[in-house]
């Protein structure tokens, strides 16, 4: 079709900027592919002519990704120069249109201006006049033949930008000449089928292989299990599959802390990417709806991977020098809210590892660095504490691993703080993650659990599922699921409470009776005292318990550090206290 | 007995899990609607035309790709699976001499 003023005139070139954009998140993604696929098939410990095929096969994969990946590049670059250059044309357009205007001409759709109409004059016109007159005409002339020039000037020039970008697209074109050779009968990856085949075939009855027959443990699998899996395969094969399949390991309970940090920083930037396709899809989808996503709930999903976005700058704030002792332990951006845990210290070998479980309205993107940098301060102190008293070292943990009920969810039962569904869903996590350090272990750490609000309700649940916690410690809590503190299965004398002044979650007893209440619970001091010679700051309210020297971090610090008997005692009862003591019956 | 055949099942298997991932990542679904943005972005032209067509070409494409990962991935499940049944026979085959 021949280009045309109307129709130059309708362009609209400042969409393409942003479906260029959206080219190149797929470009991104492609790469990511390609990297995968590479990675995969360059670990796979097989030296036989089925292992050459079969990596053949990867290189053929990933040749083709990488020319996708190429091919939309360029089609992104070529929408980018087709938008600039229309954009330009337009505008030469509209001066011609206005110059044309201006001296009273008329512009055809081809371009064409008419030149102006002869003028008639009376026999009487006086010199002046026609003078006058003159000029005009020829002023009108020039203006002619400089607007058509424009006119002309502006089709012939997006005439030719919208063929060189046509011709950019159509070079994606050689896709399906890619994979002609690819599918079966074709010259490329199916033809690794032969040789597998027919090597099982032939050598069956003659190989003993070294075939390691076990296969990957899933989410699910015990720790205790995936930690005898992992000690089954060689150094080589462990380094193979860290390679191929990081996302099968990060996550997996009873791998390693360095293992799984390892894994998982080396997903950081495959999972924003993926992240950053994901918003890109879901952006254009509400573009191209007029009802938004009344119907197709996308402006939920896309509020929620920029929410996971946001959590990965956080992740990355978090483990960015000069933090060096920080470990990725969980890294989970499946569900409504990511979900992390980020180690400070070594969780392989520290003598001591505190594992911290916040609660309601808590979010990766939201908390993770005032966590962090609260658990930091933990380490240190306990540290300090258990350098004193001869106990070792110590690790602490910021547990984000579940979805915590937000404000939002109050009217959902299953994500609200006002049912004990999350925390339920929570506390299968939490288990499997706390026998998950310990199985990885020769030796197991004292291990201490710390739940905060309706965290604690979460620790609580998971401590009822049988672990190999040492000490509990739930602080601002509204309750952990039973009033029998034997249901947690600690030791006598190693369940303790914290609770603040002016902390009313502490007095809630929304999941239990109130746990300073509780037979069996040692309360722990959240006022201001003089421990060892150093004053510590009260805490108050409901946020405050592990805020740098008070004596309630002190207190969670030394239980931390198995020195608990220094931990500063109250009686933590409180006006609320008064009204929440338990009578026999309610128990 | 004699070891001519190396392979760890583990990284195969591993390596199949990776690409078999691949497939349902393949949408060719936004580069599409990309194209189709372009395409009613500058109505008429050459480049609407050729946008148009790649943008229904996308999706198909891209599932005909990811069919081809999954296949490939099945073939290293079934060649892993194959040799561990060739173990057994073999290690079966020393008991009964």
């Amino acid at each position: 079709m021949r280009l045309t003023v109307s129709l130059l005139r309708l362009w609209s070139p400042e969409a393409l900027p942003g479906a260029a954009a959206d080219l190149r998140s797929t470009s991104v993604l492609l790469s990511g592919l390609a990297r995968d696929v590479g990675s995969a098939a360059s670990s796979m410990l097989w030296s036989s002519p089925a292992g050459d095929a079969a990596r053949a096969a990867a290189a053929d994969v990933v040749a083709v990704l990488r020319r996708l990946e190429e091919s939309v590049e360029l089609q992104a670059e070529a929408v980018v120069r087709a938008g600039a250059a229309v954009d330009a044309a337009q505008e030469a357009l509209a001066s011609a249109v206005r110059l044309a205007g201006e001296h009273g001409l008329a512009l055809l759709d081809d371009g064409t201006v008419l030149p102006p109409p002869p003028v008639l004059m009376s026999a009487d016109a006086s010199d002046a006049d026609r003078l006058r007159v003159a000029d005009r005409f020829e002023a009108a002339r020039h203006a002619r033949s400089r607007a058509e020039a424009l006119a002309r000037e502006a089709l012939a020039a997006a005439a030719e930008a919208d063929r060189d970008a046509a011709a950019a697209v159509r070079a994606g074109d050689s896709l399906g000449a890619l994979l002609a050779g690819l599918v079966p009968g074709g010259a490329g990856v199916l033809s690794c089928t032969l040789p597998l085949e027919a090597l099982a075939r032939a050598e069956r009855a003659r190989l003993l292989s070294t075939v390691d027959g076990r296969e990957v443990p899933g989410p699910e699998t015990e720790p205790a299990a995936v930690d005898a899996w992992w000690q089954t395969l060689s150094a080589d094969a462990q380094a193979g599959l860290m390679a191929a399949a990081p996302a099968l390991l990060g996550n997996l309970d009873g791998l390693a802390g360095h293992v799984r940090d390892r894994a998982n920083r080396a997903r950081l930037a495959s999972e924003r990417a993926l992240l950053q396709a994901e918003v890109a899809r879901l952006e254009q989808r509400l573009k191209d709806n007029w009802f938004g996503g009344d119907f197709t709930d996308d402006d939920a999903a896309l509020s929620y991977a920029r929410d996971k976005l946001r959590a990965h700058d956080e992740i990355d704030k978090v483990l960015r020098p000069p933090a060096t002792d920080r470990f990725l332990l969980v890294l989970d951006m499946s569900g409504e809210q990511a979900k992390v845990a980020v180690a400070v210290g070594d969780v392989d070998r520290a003598d001591h590892v505190g594992v911290f479980t916040p609660g309601f309205t808590t979010t990766v993107q939201d908390n993770l660095v005032s966590y962090d940098r609260r658990l930091a301060a933990l380490q240190v102190q306990s540290t300090e504490v258990a350098v004193r008293e001869g106990t070792g070292t110590v690790a602490t943990v910021a547990w984000l691993g579940y979805e915590a009920p937000q404000k939002a969810s109050f009217w959902r039962p299953s994500r609200s703080v006002a049912t004990d569904e999350a925390a339920s869903r929570g506390a299968v996590r939490l288990e499997s993650f706390y026998d998950g350090l310990d199985a990885a272990r020769e030796v197991p750490a004292h291990l201490t659990a710390l739940g905060h609000s309706y965290g604690s309700l979460t620790t609580g649940l998971a401590l009822q599922r049988g672990t190999g916690v040492d000490d509990a410690v739930f602080f601002g809590s509204p309750g952990i699921g039973t009033n029998n503190v034997d249901d947690l299965g600690l030791r006598p004398g190693r369940v303790f409470a914290v609770e603040a002044r002016r902390d009313p979650v502490a007095d809630l007893a929304a999941f239990s009776v109130d746990v300073n209440q509780m037979d069996g619970v040692t309360v722990l001091s959240a006022t201001r005292e003089t421990v060892e010679g150093v004053d510590r700051a009260e805490s108050v309210g409901h946020s405050a318990y592990l805020t740098d020297r008070t004596t309630s971090q002190y207190g969670l610090a030394a239980v931390v550090a198995g020195a608990s008997h220094l931990a500063p005692r109250d009686s933590g009862r409180g006006f609320g206290d008064v009204l929440q003591t338990p009578v026999p019956w309610a128990q | 007995m004699s070891f001519r055949l190396r392979i760890d099942g583990s990284s195969v298997v591993l390596a199949a899990a990776a690409v078999r991932t691949v497939g349902p990542r393949l949408d060719g679904a936004p580069a599409g609607t990309a194209l189709r943005a372009v395409a009613a972005a500058l109505p008429g032209g050459e480049l609407d035309g050729a946008a148009s067509q790649e943008a229904a070409e996308w999706g198909a494409e891209m599932a005909e790709l990811g069919a081809v990962c999954e296949r490939w991935a099945r073939l290293l499940q079934s060649a892993v699976e194959g040799h561990r049944r060739t173990d057994a026979a073999g290690v079966r085959g020393l008991q009964e001499r």
